[in-house]
């Protein structure tokens, strides 16, 4: 049985070149492809890169236990008188030089004289970048069918028609068309040359949509913050708010507060439970009108008040306004002036102007002056 | 090294001078032939003779030139995962036997001294590849043949096999072995000792399988001296010796063994 030896052989060659002994081997890289490889060790001494599609990180780790701290010698010596019993791998010693044989050329004859080395032909001798078989065979294969595939992208575009994943979880289905994606046997995403359209939940936190940005709590058009001045939107954790808080702007918070530059109400106002309409607010039954003032109101419009009491000067005045009538005991603490009839029942008046005909079914008027009745 | 016999290190080491002598085999069998090539008949008859040992090689009286190339990197850098193929080249007086296609060509070695001389010892197992006839300047026909070893071989598909994969990696071997009817160099189970499991090698040749196997110790497969499959490990070589040595560089021997110091 063969067994690693030494060749010794001392001075028996013709000649010797030998370089600087390598690194120590520290690392291991096994590469699978182009995208996945394994490292083992470190980069502190020389790392062996070893290609293998079928690698995986407890080679790398084994390969780095067999080769760690080994010190590669090269050399080439020329007509050395190698035994003819020495075999690949194993070691020779030439004048005080230790490697291993790892390449012999031998020439048969009488003193069957060799060529051996232990090659060296590396990256740093070279000026210009050096790879090895290897690594140029794997580049030529990406590259080459990266080639063929932006060749035949556009048959690919027109021709494809494929379907995968399982129906009962996620499935994917890619035609000439469009490509779909379903959840259960439903479709909640697909792409053809209208766009995109999503079905269920979508997640972003950065990203536009309809022109407004996707911030990670808000959306917003045109940049505007909350409380910001810019003419924008603002939609978000805060509240809403459309327009510049250094301009005319409505602005909705999440705690309730509404602002607002200007308000039409086409509807019903509701104020503490209480619907507030035009109607009511003209006839003077909501008690929001009772609490003083002066009211001016056009020709033409009737009035109607039902117990609109108030005391003293600071009650309601009533100007020109068209018919009015009073069904309960109203204070008009100051002024009435009205340009239609009046019917009052249960009247109190501070002043009375312009009355073109006042019916009394009271005839109590007490302590008041009535200027140009009869009018 | 290739395990030779105490004789053989007894002239090796001898202080008498010593040589070597070489014979190659061409194919599994031929014809008893003259120096000059013609057969040698019997009743007409060429004489057929057994290929199947040196002894009935062809010597170096009808040998040119012979030269064996072996390697275990597959390019000028120490690297890992190969199937290194070796390389024979040989010119020769052309022989009167056939040597049909692909044939068998067989080197060995011996050492002697004049007075003692050695077994052979084989120098590996080789497949003609090309072959070209000139003549010399003797007008004799002489044969150039350039061959390569069985690691050429294992560029075919992975062979039919038995195994229900995935198989661990020493199986993978002995099979792709038995595929070459080649053997296993014993060295190589002492490394393979990790059990890798291999995945059944749908679409890939047996030098790649050999290969990735070889990357999974370290190493490169070569064909040993006996043509057996061997995978080396790129530390393979043994801690450095030294031997006391005389001025000329030869070992100092005592009682034929050289003295480690």
């Amino acid at each position: 049985m063969s067994e690693y030896s030494i060749d010794t052989l001392n001075k028996r060659f013709e000649g010797l070149n030998a370089s600087e002994q390598f690194d120590g081997y520290s690392g291991v890289e096994v590469v699978v492809d182009e995208n996945t490889s394994y490292f083992a060790g470190s980069t502190a001494g020389r790392v062996l890169t070893i290609q293998n599609p079928l690698g995986t990180q407890e080679q790398a780790d084994k390969a780095l236990a067999r080769i760690r701290g080994f010190q590669y010698q090269p050399f080439t010596a020329t007509r050395a008188l190698a035994s003819p019993a020495a075999e690949l791998g194993d070691g020779i010693s030439l004048n005080g030089m230790y490697s291993g044989i790892y390449h012999i050329t031998r020439d048969y004859n009488s003193l069957m004289t060799a060529d051996v080395d232990a090659p060296n032909d590396e990256e740093i001798d070279h000026e210009y970048p050096f790879k090895p078989k290897e690594n140029r065979e794997i580049n030529r294969k990406f590259s080459a069918i990266e080639s063929e595939f932006r060749i035949q992208s556009n048959e690919i575009a027109a021709k494809v028609s494929e379907t995968g994943g399982s129906s009962s979880s996620v499935s994917w289905s890619l035609t000439s068309t469009a490509w779909t994606v379903k959840a259960n046997g439903t479709e909640v995403f697909k792409v053809d040359r209208n766009g995109a359209t999503v079905t269920g939940k979508i997640t972003a936190t950065s990203g536009k949509i309809g022109g407004f940005d996707i911030g990670s709590n808000a959306i917003s058009y045109n940049g505007l913050t909350w409380n910001g001045n810019k003419n924008g939107i603002y939609l978000g954790s805060s509240g809403i708010q459309l327009g510049s808080t250094s301009g005319a702007y409505f602005q909705a918070s999440n705690s309730g507060v509404v602002k607002a530059h200007n308000m039409t109400l086409t509807g019903t106002l509701n104020i503490g439970g209480t619907n507030i309409t035009a109607a009511a607010l003209r006839s003077g039954a909501q008690s929001a009108y009772t609490n003083g003032g002066t009211w001016s109101t056009g020709a033409g419009y009737g009035y109607n008040y039902n117990n609109a009491t108030q005391s003293g000067n600071a009650g309601p005045r009533l100007f020109n306004c068209g018919a009015l009538n009073v069904t309960g005991t109203s204070d008009f603490g100051n002024t009435l002036r009205a340009s239609g009839g009046a019917i009052i029942n249960g009247l109190k008046i501070g002043t009375m102007y312009n009355y073109t005909s006042v019916s009394i079914q009271t005839k109590t008027i007490d302590g008041t002056t009535i200027h140009y009745l009869g009018y | 090294m290739y395990t030779v016999s105490n004789l053989w290190n007894e002239i090796f080491t001898g202080q008498k001078h010593h040589w070597y002598e070489y014979t190659v085999v061409i194919g599994e069998s031929g014809r008893l032939i003259t120096k000059a090539g013609e057969n040698i008949t019997f009743g007409g008859v060429a004489i057929l003779v057994s290929q199947g040992g040196a002894d009935s090689g062809f010597g170096e009286s009808q040998i040119e030139s012979l030269s064996i190339s072996l390697r275990a990197f597959s390019e000028n850098v120490p690297s890992v995962g190969s199937c290194l193929s070796g390389e024979l080249d040989l010119s020769m007086i052309r022989p009167a036997g056939e040597i049909p296609r692909m044939a068998l060509v067989r080197p060995y070695v011996r050492i002697t001294n004049g007075e003692q001389t050695s077994e052979w010892i084989p120098q590996g197992i080789f497949y003609i590849d090309t072959r070209e006839t000139t003549q010399n300047d003797d007008g004799l026909d002489v044969i150039t043949i350039h061959a390569y070893d069985a690691m050429l071989m294992t560029e075919r598909d992975y062979p039919d096999t038995t195994h229900s994969w995935p198989v661990v990696d020493t199986a993978v071997v002995s099979e792709i072995a038995a595929a070459l009817g080649v053997g296993v160099d014993e060295r190589t189970w002492a490394v393979m000792t990790d059990a890798y499991q291999i995945s059944a090698p749908v679409g890939y040749s047996m030098r790649e399988i050999l290969g990735y196997i070889a990357a999974m110790y370290a190493g490169n497969w070569v064909m040993n001296y006996d043509g057996d499959l061997l995978l080396i490990p790129i530390n393979s070589i043994p801690p450095e010796t030294n031997y006391l040595v005389d001025s000329g560089g030869f070992a100092i021997v005592f009682g034929g063994d050289r003295i480690l110091v």
